[in-house]
């Protein structure tokens, strides 16, 4: 209860949640966007979304650690004295784990994912979660157990009398993140692609019968949606840190934007993901970390039934 | 599929006695044998609502949990405070004597199934209304929301776990314990299996099978959805809880996360014997949990570190190449070579 | 959004003078439907819709399609709550109340796309819908007793799908689930039924039986009808007052015989403004 008075009253304690929640909120917004996308899009809900961040961090992590110590065996020149420059080489790792992401996706969906595509959901969800629990422990297997982040070397700022931190590289983060969503956004609405996504998220046998190859834009789709999530691991690995079995925590926040804001909406999944991130650094604040994950996960199951409450005064269902 | 054949009443007597002798025949597979009973029971009961009902759930692992603390709890409270027990740890300073063991053991018995049950009461009535993947991942989170929470509970060990009593020192050996748990396993397989196929034939089980296919429908006739829903989930939840207080004394201690609200292993097994056999047929889950469980023990020393790996590939391949089962897959190719010979109607069952 | 440019009761003076229509007096009426509106959205699915029905009575509702009958019927039934506007069925106002609990008042519907309980067999849909208020918990938990499995076969023998007993009822034809919808409606003995196109999809030559069934249901079962219909012969043959809908409205309230020649009301089929 102290803890809870003392949050309310002490206003660099509200202002540090609001910033790391903005933080978190942006990457959470993230992910979730992608699994909004595979979900209206496919049908499928991938409950490996959160390992896929993961994994994402963890390519983010060994191409940095494979291209420092090999630029800085290179004769200094002006390009490796460039992409030496703290803060260079973890932003361009971004892309790196991104592309990686996008063919291990486009990889999966051709052997497993196409499958079942046209299945029902319980097929879907159960079979990514036999990835999602494969995924676990294979990264466990070949990245080590312990728990890694990226080191950007790059400063930290310090607000109200030095009681605010405010690390660059989440601002970093937070401004990168913008600036993807804008560019997802920009792409679905004019790139060709972009239009046969949609087209067959609408309605898939309209658009095959005028001619969409349904199964590329699947593919596509949901090479896209890990691409995203590699972005956003790489980001995570650089703010928080990374361990092969903290994914699902990243699938359900999504999850919860996601029915949060209804699919297809980005202002709206970007302003759940921001409520959700602010609400779970404030929780952090009065509870304590420890029980973090109880409390996300309660949230899902609170914004659940309280949704499903307030559709049945109309009658329906969450379904 | 709903009347109980001559083959089925063979079938299940002829299991029951294999049963009754197994240990005396596999003297030291007991314990292995004792699983192998308690998987058969959860796999069946996930499928009161998994298959019969069609609401798939990934949280009946919450019973699981919820019964086994039960019962390791209500077995220690009575005679000691349960903060010293938890504060001891895994070093035991406090010994049950055989009339306190056995009295608390019942009596945890007993809470394991009323926890489980006043769960699947609460959850049911918020979260049976609503469907398909919202049902599922909303169980999901449970299974996970309420492991957190359990293992935030100082009392009971918060992270640390806690430690059941141990079998009264002198009191017969170590083969009759086993023996004592198998036969419990065995006792409740037997009732889980005639309760179950016993309610597929009645009209509760008929409705359940009208709510997978028609929920709606079901609700337009005037059927009152919810009560079928709820009963099946406490149904399920009867039997897993007492399966989650066995398997606490088999194991004999509770890790929070790893044992009791274990979602990737118990948690998804459950669902996953149950598809492998055969989801929503009688004698489905039954294959399922025997033909998992005897692969589990007889390959899973080889996947040493890749278990989970081995797992999740598994559930792909079940659900990507045989989304109905071991049953389902054979009755399929019945079908198809009966309906080659003749037009007469074939589908007299399922 | 569509003014039109009849008001219902432009054609009152023809159709009066022609027949008896029977004009509803409330009093006896079983349903009596309200000025229901029920918009989606922006959509107006209905507008200040009225319509009584008769105990006893066979009405039909017609219309184009989009004029809203379904959308009346699930208003009716309680699918969903309507914006405005009453709805009395049997003396009682019904417009709050859950489809369930509507149902257990014994206003019954069948569906334009077939619902039966796909993976099980025709006599296994019958056996689960007994009226739910007489059910008690012990029966609930026991095998169907030997008078519902009579009961369930004499309805399957009514019906003419006494052979497809045993079949799953998802291996039946879309017009053989309709008739198995109207056997499982018939067995929660309903006072009232609403049918949503009993006749579509049902092979042709079958038709006149089922228009004798549905004479039979309401004779012998004592059961009302209010049937949403597209086949004007099987509106001639079985309504005794027709309902014409259009964008959401009722447009006339009529006599077969005078429907037919009814200028709005093929102009509403046609088109025509």
């Amino acid at each position: 209860m102290d803890s809870i008075i003392q949050f309310f009253t002490t206003p660099s304690f509200l202002m540090q949640a609001l910033i790391n929640g903005m933080v978190i909120g942006a990457l959470f917004s993230l992910a979730a966007y992608g699994l909004a996308l595979v979900w209206g899009v496919m049908n499928i809900i991938n409950v490996a979304q959160g390992d896929f961040v993961i994994l994402g961090g963890y390519v983010a992590f060994y191409a940095l650690g494979i291209s420092t110590p090999f630029l800085e065996a290179l004769q200094p020149n002006f390009f490796s004295r460039i992409l030496l420059t703290p803060g260079i080489l973890p932003l361009l790792s971004i892309p790196i784990a991104s592309s990686i992401l996008f063919v291990f996706g486009y990889l999966l969906y051709k052997v497993i994912i196409y499958r079942i595509v046209s299945r029902d959901l319980f097929t879907s969800l159960l079979a990514t979660f036999g990835i999602s629990l494969a995924l676990q422990q294979l990264m466990n297997l070949s990245f080590g157990a312990d728990v890694q982040f990226i080191n950007t070397g790059l400063p930290t700022l310090f607000f109200m009398d030095d009681l605010v931190a405010l690390p660059v590289v989440r601002l970093f983060s937070l401004i990168l993140a913008s600036i993807l969503s804008v560019f997802i956004v920009i792409f679905l609405k004019k790139s060709k692609m972009g239009l046969a996504i949609r087209a067959v998220s609408q309605n898939a046998r309209a658009a095959a019968l005028i001619g969409v190859n349904t199964d590329r834009v699947y593919a596509f789709t949901f090479a896209l949606n890990t691409a995203i999530c590699g972005a956003c691991g790489a980001l995570v690995g650089m703010i928080f840190n990374l361990h092969p079995y903290i994914g699902t925590p990243y699938t359900v926040r999504s999850f919860m934007i996601v029915i949060f804001a209804g699919l297809g909406n980005l202002p709206a999944v970007i302003l759940s993901a921001l409520g959700l991130g602010v609400f779970e650094e404030s929780a952090d604040f009065m509870f304590g970390a420890e029980l973090r994950l109880a409390f996300v996960f309660s949230l899902l199951v609170f914004v659940l039934v309280f949704r499903n409450w307030r559709l049945s005064k109309k009658r329906e269902y969450l379904k | 599929m709903r009347d109980f054949t001559k083959n089925d009443i063979r079938l299940f007597i002829a299991l029951c006695s294999l049963g009754l002798v197994a240990p005396i025949l596999f003297p030291a597979y007991i314990n292995q044998l004792s699983f192998a009973w308690i998987f058969v029971v959860i796999a069946l009961s996930w499928d009161m609502q998994g298959g019969h009902m069609g609401y798939n759930s990934f949280g009946n692992i919450v019973f699981f949990g919820v019964g086994m603390y039960a019962a390791a709890s209500f077995q220690i409270l009575p005679f000691f405070s349960l903060g010293d027990w938890t504060e001891a740890g895994g070093v035991q300073t406090f010994e049950h004597s055989v009339s306190q063991y056995f009295s608390g053991y019942a009596l945890g018995i007993l809470f394991a199934a009323i926890a489980a049950v006043a769960t699947a009461f609460i959850f049911g009535n918020l979260i049976l209304k609503m469907r398909g993947h919202y049902f599922a991942i909303c169980t999901l989170a449970l299974g996970v929301a309420i492991g957190e929470v359990f293992a935030s509970i100082e009392i009971l060990g918060a992270g640390q776990g806690l430690s059941l009593a141990v079998w009264p020192r002198g009191f017969l050996d170590d083969t009759y314990r086993r023996l004592f748990f198998y036969y419990q396993g065995f006792l409740l397989f037997v009732l889980c299996f005639l309760s179950i196929s016993y309610i597929i034939r009645t009209r509760f089980g008929m409705t359940l099978n009208a709510i997978r296919d028609g929920e709606d429908k079901a609700e337009s006739m005037g059927l009152n959805t919810n009560f079928y829903k709820i009963s099946s989930w406490i149904l399920s939840a009867f039997f897993i809880g007492l399966c989650g207080a066995l398997v606490g004394h088999l194991v004999g201690f509770i890790d929070p996360i790893d044992v009791a609200f274990s979602g990737a292993t118990y948690g998804i097994w459950m669902i996953i014997m149950a598809i492998i056999g055969g989801k929503g047929r009688l004698w489905g889950p039954v294959i399922g949990a025997l033909f998992f469980h005897a692969f589990n023990e007889i390959f899973w020393t080889y996947f040493l570190g890749w278990q989970r790996v081995a797992l999740g590939l598994i559930i792909v391949i079940i659900v990507v190449f045989f989304p109905e089962g071991i049953l389902g897959f054979f009755q399929v190719r019945k079908k198809s070579s009966v309906s080659a010979l003749s037009t007469q109607p074939q589908q007299q069952k399922k | 959004m569509h003014p039109h440019p009849h008001p219902p009761n432009s054609n009152k003076n023809t159709s009066q003078t022609l027949a008896k229509p029977k004009l509803a007096s409330s009093s006896q009426a079983l349903l009596q439907v309200q000025k229901v509106t029920k918009t989606f959205g922006g959509v107006v699915a209905n507008k200040e819709v009225s319509l009584t029905v008769q105990s006893g009575e066979i009405v039909a509702i017609i219309g184009p399609n989009g004029s809203g009958k379904t959308s009346l019927f699930n208003s009716i039934v309680g699918s969903y709550p309507i914006d405005s506007g009453s709805i009395v069925f049997n003396g009682e106002e019904i417009s709050s109340l859950s489809i369930r609990q509507i149902a257990l008042r014994k206003l019954l519907r069948t569906f334009q796309t077939t619902q039966v309980y796909t993976r099980m067999t025709a006599l296994e849909n019958l056996y689960i819908s007994l009226p739910q208020n007489t059910v008690s918990l012990r029966s609930i938990f026991s095998v169907p007793s030997k008078g519902t499995k009579d009961k369930a076969a004499g309805l399957l023998e009514f019906i003419g799908l006494y052979d497809k007993r045993e079949f799953l009822a998802g291996d039946l034809s879309f017009g053989q689930q309709k008739l198995l919808e109207l056997a499982m409606s018939l067995m929660c003995e309903p006072k009232m039924l609403l049918l949503d196109e009993p006749t579509a999809g049902i092979n042709p030559t079958l038709i006149n039986g089922l228009i004798d069934r549905l004479k039979t249901i309401r004779k012998e079962f004592g059961v009302t009808l209010l049937v949403i219909e597209h086949n004007m012969r099987v509106v001639m043959n079985l309504a005794e007052r027709i309902y014409c809908l259009a964008h959401g409205q009722v447009l006339v309230e009529d006599t077969p015989e005078n429907i037919q020649n009814n200028k709005i009301v093929i102009e509403a089929y046609l088109g025509a403004q």
